[in-house]
C-alpha cells in the first residue's frame, strides 16, 4: 500500500501557507505558532482523544509507587487512585535531516530544506511538548550538526536545523548508519529527505536503524514542480547534486518522466511498508498541519500498540 | 485578378520563417536548475523530434493565415469592363516633359525613346496622346489609336528654353483622360522630375481610376554649373562694376573655373573662381567701361552637359541716375537742406545727384535736367517761377514741397498754390507738449510699403515740434498722419507728374525725423515715387512676357499710344522677322527663347529696342523630387506606393473593380480564431501526475 497525505488540511485546523512561513525568521517562533495553532485546533476537533494532557487513573494496585497516587480523590472518594500520565510513555525521537543539494531546490517560494526545517522544527516541538526526548541530525554527504536526545536539547534541535545549509551532496547510507550507530536507546526515527537513490539503498540505509529496533517514519520531500514538471521549452537541466547539465525537451519527455517519478514514489513506499517503515509524501505546496497530524496519528497508533 | 501592389507577394516568403525557427533552433542556453536527473537521464532523448512538425494542423492553419494577410496585402481585383479577348482598351496619355533642363546630356533623347517604348508597347485597341509640358502644357496628339502619327508627332517633338511647371502636364493629361470613356486609362508622366518644377500642393488631381507611371531620365548624380544673375552698380562716368553669381549645382567640387565677360562681341575681362560642391560664388569686374547707347553683354562659362545656362545675357545700358534739384528761398538757415542732400547722394541703386540752388534764380535748363525737385521751405509767391514749375510737373516732373517757417503757402502764387491739392494753414506748435508723432501711415502706398513688416523701421521715435496744418482737397490723398489726425504728407498727382507735400522741415529745426533711420530711406522712397523712378531691366527670362507700349512708349502712356500706332516687328535670336500684330488693349509679346530679342519699328532708321532672354534660373538646378511624391499628391492618400515599379491607380472608387482584401483579410481572422481554438485545447491536454493529486 503506498504511503499518502491527506490532501485537504484536518477539519477545524487552519494553517499558513509554507511560502508564509519563510518570512518568519526564528525557527522556534515558527514552531510554536505552528504547533499551538495545531494543538488548539485538535481540541474543537473530533480528534480531541488525542491530546497530550490524557491522564487516567486506576485503582491502586500492590507494587504501584505510592508517589502516584492522587490524594484529592482519595479525599473525595476514599478510595486510592493511581495517576497515568502520558509522560510515563516518554520516547526518543531522533529526525534526521537531509540537506543534500538537491534539498535546495524550489519552484514556490520555498525550498525543500526550508520546507523539511520548518517541518522538522514543528515535529521537535510537537515531540518536546509531549515531554519526548528529542534530538536531531543534520546530514548530506555525511554527518553534519548532531544533537542528542534529551527533554532539554529542544532548542539545540532547532538551532542545529537553523543552520543547516544544502550544501553538500547527497548520501543516506553512511550518515543514517551512523545515527544508527550512535542511538543506544531504541526511539522513533524521522527522516525528512527526498529520497533521490535507489529504493533498495534507501531500504539499505535504513535497515540499520530498523535492526536496532527503532520505529522509522520516511517524509519524503517533493517539490510540485518535480510532481508536475510544468516545463514546455526546450532548456538544459542541471543536476543539483552533480553539476551535470541534460539538454531536455520536456513536452516530449514530460508523460514518460512522470511514470518514472511515481513508479520510483510507488516502489520506495511498497519496499517501506514491507520493511515496517512509514512513508509520508509531502509535497512543498501543502501545509505543515498535514504530516503534524499524521505524524501524530502514528505515534498515536505506536502508543496504542504499545499500551 | 489583377493586383494593386503585388510586391506584397513577398509577403508569402514569411512562410519559411516558423519552419527555419523549428529547423534550426538549437536547445536553448537556458539552464533550469533540477534537484536530480536520474529520472530524466532515463528517458530517451530523441533529437529527431525538433525535425518533424509535432501539430501539423496548427502549422497548416498558421501558414493560411499568413498566406491569406500576404494575398489581402496585394489588393487583389477583378477589373470590369474587360473587352472579349480578356483585357481593356487603354487610353494613354505620353506627358514628356520639353523644358530646358530636358537638353541636359541625353536626357531628351531618353524622353523621346521612352514615348517610343511606350508607344510600340500598346496592344490593338488601345490610344494615344501626346503631351508636351514646360511652363504650360500642350496637347501635341489627340487620342488616336494610329502609332504611325505617334511616330510623327515624337519626330517633331523639340526641347525648349522654358522652365518646369509639371502640374500643368498633369492637368491637361488628366482633363484629356476625364473625357474618356474607358476604364483603363493610364498617363505616362517621362520627366527628368526636377524638384523646382513641382510646387503643386495638392491642387493637382488626377480622374479616379487614372494610372499614373513615372519614367524618369534623370541622370545619377549630374553635375551641373551655370551664370545665375548679374547685378550692375555704379554708372558715373560711364564706368559700372559688374558682378555676376555662378553656381554649382553638382556634388563635385569645381576649381579655377574661368569667367568671362563680354561687351558688344568683344571680350573684356575673365576672372577664375572656385566652386564648392551645391554651391555659388560671385565674381566681380571692377569698372568696366560703357559707352552710351544699347550695349549687349554676355558673361560666360566653359560648356557642360547643360549648355543653355553657361551663358546669362544682359543689356549693359548706360543708366544717366537721377538729378535732384533742391530750391531754397532767400531767407533762413543756410543749412535747411544739408540732411537731405547728404541723404541723397547715398546709394547707387539708382545714383542720385542733388543740386542745390537759390529759388530765386530758377533757370529753365534746371529744370531740363531735374529728375525732381525738392521745394524747401521756400516761398513760392513769384507767378513766373510758380508757373514754370506748375508746367514742368505736369509734364510729368517731380515735386517734394517741405512747408517749414518760411514757406508760408498763403503768400504762394496761385500756380504754385495749385500744387499743394489742398490749403495749407498756420503753424502748429507742440513745443510745450513735448511735440508729437506720426501715428499713421499709409503701409499699403508705395513710399511706405518698405515699412510695413515689424522691425522695418519706426517712424513713431521721430517728435514733431511744428508743423503746418493743412486742409487736403478732393484730389489730394493723405499718406501720412500726426497724432491729433492732422496730415504729416500728402500726394497730389498734378498731370504727369506727382507732388508730395510734407508739412514740416527736412532738418532738425521742427523735427527730428532726419536723427532717425527712417529718414534716409523715407527720402529716396519719397523721391523714387515721385519721379515714378523704375529699374532698368537689363534682362528677362525665357517664358516671361513684356508689354510692346511699354517697352517702346518711352515710359508715359502717351508715348505707348503713339508708338502703338505704328507696326513693328520682332526679331527673335535666330534672325528671324516676325511682324507683331497689334490689338486693342495691352499688347503682350512672349519671350521663349534663350538669347536676344531686338523690337524694330518697320521702315524707320531708328535704333531698334534688344531684350535679353536667359534660361529661367530654376532650370539650372537638378535635383530631383520623388515620383514617389509626385503619385501621393495626384492620386491621392493611399495610393501613393510603388509608383517607380509600375502605374498607380488614382482614387480608390473605380466602380468597375471588385476588389477582394476584405474578404481576404476576415478569411485570414477565422483562421487565426480557429487556430487559437485549436492550440488552447492541445495545450490543456497536458497530463499531470497522480503524485499532484495524491499530495
Amino acid at each position: 500500500m503506498r504511503a499518502k497525505i491527506q490532501s485537504k488540511a484536518v477539519p477545524g485546523t487552519q494553517f499558513l501557507d509554507p511560502t508564509v512561513l519563510t518570512r518568519i525568521g526564528n525557527l522556534e517562533l515558527l514552531a510554536g505558532s505552528v504547533v499551538e495553532g495545531f494543538i488548539s485546533g485538535l481540541h474543537s476537533s473530533p480528534f480531541l482523544g488525542l491530546s497530550l494532557d490524557f491522564a487516567a487513573h486506576r485503582q491502586y494496585m500492590p507494587g504501584d509507587d505510592i508517589r502516584n497516587v492522587d490524594w484529592k480523590v482519595y479525599a473525595r472518594t476514599d478510595r486510592f487512585y493511581i495517576k497515568e500520565y502520558e509522560a510515563e510513555t516518554n520516547a526518543n525521537v531522533f529526525f534526521a535531516l537531509d540537506a543534500s543539494r538537491s534539498m535546495s531546490f524550489g519552484s514556490r517560494g520555498i525550498t525543500k530544506l526550508e520546507y523539511a526545517k520548518y517541518l522538522t522544527a514543528c515535529l521537535a516541538y510537537l515531540s518536546a511538548s509531549q515531554r519526548d526526548r528529542v534530538g536531531a541530525a543534520v546530514f548530506g554527504e555525511k554527518l553534519g550538526d548532531y544533537v542528542r536526545p534529551s527533554v532539554r536539547n529542544r532548542r539545540l534541535v532547532l538551532a542545529a536545523l537553523d543552520r543547516a545549509e544544502a550544501t553538500e551532496a547527497g548520501d543516506l547510507v553512511k550518515p543514517l548508519t551512523q545515527i544508527a550507530e550512535s542511538l543506544v536507546r531504541k526511539g522513533i526515527v524521522v527522516l525528512i529527505s527526498d529520497l533521490y537513490a535507489d529504493p533498495g539503498e534507501v531500504i539499505k540505509s535504513l535497515g540499520a536503524l530498523r535492526t536496532k529496533g527503532h520505529d522509522v517514519i520516511v517524509f519524503h520531500v517533493l517539490d510540485p514542480a518535480e510532481v508536475d514538471f510544468p516545463f514546455d521549452a526546450p532548456r538544459s537541466f542541471e543536476d543539483l547534486e552533480t553539476g551535470e547539465r541534460l539538454p531536455v525537451t520536456p513536452e516530449d519527455m514530460r508523460a514518460e518522466y512522470m511514470e518514472l517519478l511515481e513508479g520510483h514514489v510507488g516502489d520506495l513506499a511498497k519496499l517501506l511498508m514491507d520493511h515496517r517503515i512509514d512513508h509520508e509524501l509531502v509535497v512543498t505546496s501543502t501545509p505543515l498541519d498535514a504530516a503534524l497530524f499524521q505524524y501524530l496519528s502514528y505515534r498515536s497508533r505506536r502508543l496504542k500498540g504499545k499500551s | 485578378m489583377s493586383f494593386l501592389t503585388p510586391l506584397f507577394w513577398a509577403g508569402l516568403g514569411l512562410l519559411a520563417i516558423p519552419i527555419i525557427i523549428h529547423l534550426t533552433q538549437r536547445q536553448r542556453s537556458e539552464v533550469t536548475p533540477f534537484p536530480s536527473l536520474m529520472f530524466l537521464r532515463k528517458v530517451p532523448f530523441k533529437t529527431s523530434n525538433r525535425r518533424r512538425i509535432r501539430h501539423p494542423l496548427l502549422f497548416a492553419l498558421r501558414c493560411l493565415a499568413i498566406a491569406l494577410l500576404a494575398a489581402a496585402f496585394t489588393r487583389p481585383f477583378f477589373e470590369g469592363g474587360a473587352t472579349a479577348g480578356g483585357e481593356s482598351a487603354r487610353d494613354v496619355v505620353i506627358l514628356i516633359d520639353n523644358s530646358a533642363s530636358l537638353r541636359h546630356g541625353g536626357r531628351w533623347e531618353r524622353a523621346v525613346d521612352e514615348a517610343r517604348r511606350v508607344g510600340a508597347d500598346l496592344a490593338e485597341g488601345d490610344r494615344v496622346s501626346v503631351v508636351t509640358f514646360n511652363e504650360r502644357a500642350e496637347e501635341r496628339l489627340a487620342l488616336t489609336g494610329d502609332l504611325l502619327t505617334l511616330g510623327a508627332t515624337l519626330d517633331r517633338l523639340e526641347p525648349t528654353d522654358l522652365g518646369t511647371r509639371i502640374a500643368s502636364g498633369l492637368q491637361l493629361a488628366g482633363r484629356i483622360l476625364d473625357e474618356s470613356e474607358r476604364a483603363d486609362r493610364e498617363v505616362v508622366l517621362v520627366t527628368d522630375f526636377q524638384r523646382t518644377g513641382w510646387d503643386d500642393q495638392g491642387r493637382s488631381r488626377l480622374p479616379d481610376g487614372v494610372m499614373l507611371t513615372p519614367i524618369s531620365v534623370a541622370g545619377e548624380r549630374e553635375a551641373n554649373l551655370a551664370v545665375a544673375d548679374a547685378r550692375f552698380a555704379g554708372g558715373v562716368g560711364g564706368r559700372f562694376r559688374i558682378v555676376a553669381r555662378v553656381t554649382n549645382m553638382g556634388d563635385e567640387p569645381a576649381d579655377a573655373v574661368p569667367v568671362s565677360l563680354e561687351l558688344s562681341g568683344r571680350a573684356v575681362a575673365t576672372r577664375s573662381v572656385d566652386l564648392g560642391s551645391r554651391g555659388a560664388a560671385t565674381v566681380s569686374f571692377e569698372d568696366v567701361p560703357l559707352p552710351e547707347g544699347q550695349i549687349r553683354g554676355r558673361i560666360s562659362i566653359p560648356g557642360d552637359d547643360l549648355a543653355i545656362d553657361d551663358e546669362f545675357r544682359f543689356m549693359a545700358t548706360a543708366e544717366p541716375g537721377l538729378e535732384v534739384l533742391i530750391l531754397e528761398g532767400a531767407r533762413g538757415r543756410t543749412d535747411r537742406s544739408l540732411f537731405v542732400e547728404r541723404a541723397l547722394a547715398i546709394g547707387d541703386e539708382p545714383r542720385v545727384r542733388p543740386v542745390r540752388r537759390p529759388l530765386g534764380q530758377l533757370d529753365g535748363a534746371w529744370l531740363a535736367s531735374a529728375s525732381a525737385i525738392i521745394l524747401n521751405d521756400a516761398n513760392l509767391t513769384d507767378d513766373g517761377r510758380a508757373s514754370r514749375i506748375a508746367d514742368w510737373v505736369e509734364g510729368g516732373g517731380a515735386l517734394f514741397v517741405a512747408l517749414g517757417a518760411n514757406a508760408n503757402p498763403g503768400q504762394w502764387a496761385t500756380a504754385g498754390a495749385d500744387l499743394l491739392g489742398g490749403i495749407a494753414g498756420g503753424v502748429e506748435d507742440r513745443t510745450s507738449a513735448g511735440g508729437v508723432r506720426i501715428s499713421w501711415l499709409d503701409y499699403d502706398h508705395p513710399i511706405f510699403e518698405l515699412f510695413a513688416t515689424p522691425r522695418s523701421g519706426d517712424f513713431s521715435e521721430a517728435r514733431f515740434f511744428r508743423f503746418r496744418g493743412f486742409e487736403p482737397g478732393a484730389e489730394a490723398s493723405v499718406i501720412a498722419r500726426f497724432e491729433g489726425g492732422e496730415p504729416a504728407l500728402v500726394e497730389h498727382v498734378v498731370g504727369e507728374g506727382r507732388v508730395l507735400v510734407w508739412m514740416s522741415t527736412l532738418d532738425r529745426f521742427w523735427n527730428d525725423l532726419a536723427l532717425q533711420p527712417v529718414y534716409l530711406p523715407f527720402i529716396h522712397r519719397s523721391l523714387l515715387h515721385a519721379t515714378r523712378y523704375r529699374d532698368p531691366q537689363r534682362w528677362i527670362s525665357a517664358g516671361d512676357v513684356l508689354e510692346l507700349g511699354a517697352l517702346v512708349g518711352g515710359g508715359s502712356a502717351a508715348g505707348a499710344e503713339a508708338a502703338l500706332q505704328r507696326d513693328w516687328i520682332l526679331v527673335d535670336p535666330d534672325g528671324g522677322r516676325n511682324p507683331i500684330e497689334l490689338v486693342d488693349g495691352p499688347n503682350w509679346i512672349e519671350f521663349d527663347r534663350v538669347g536676344f530679342y531686338q523690337i524694330e519699328e518697320l521702315d524707320a532708321g531708328t535704333e531698334p529696342l534688344t531684350v535679353a532672354v536667359n534660361t529661367p534660373l530654376a532650370e539650372s538646378d537638378l535635383a530631383a523630387v520623388a515620383p514617389e511624391r509626385i503619385a501621393g499628391s495626384v492620386l491621392g492618400a493611399g495610393a501613393g506606393q510603388g509608383t517607380s515599379a509600375g502605374g498607380v491607380p488614382a482614387g480608390d472608387e473605380d466602380p468597375t473593380r471588385r476588389e477582394l482584401w476584405w474578404f481576404l483579410l476576415l478569411a485570414a481572422a477565422i483562421v487565426l480564431v480557429v487556430e487559437s481554438l485549436v492550440a488552447n485545447r492541445w495545450t490543456r491536454r497536458r497530463p499531470t501526475s497522480g503524485l499532484a493529486e495524491q499530495s
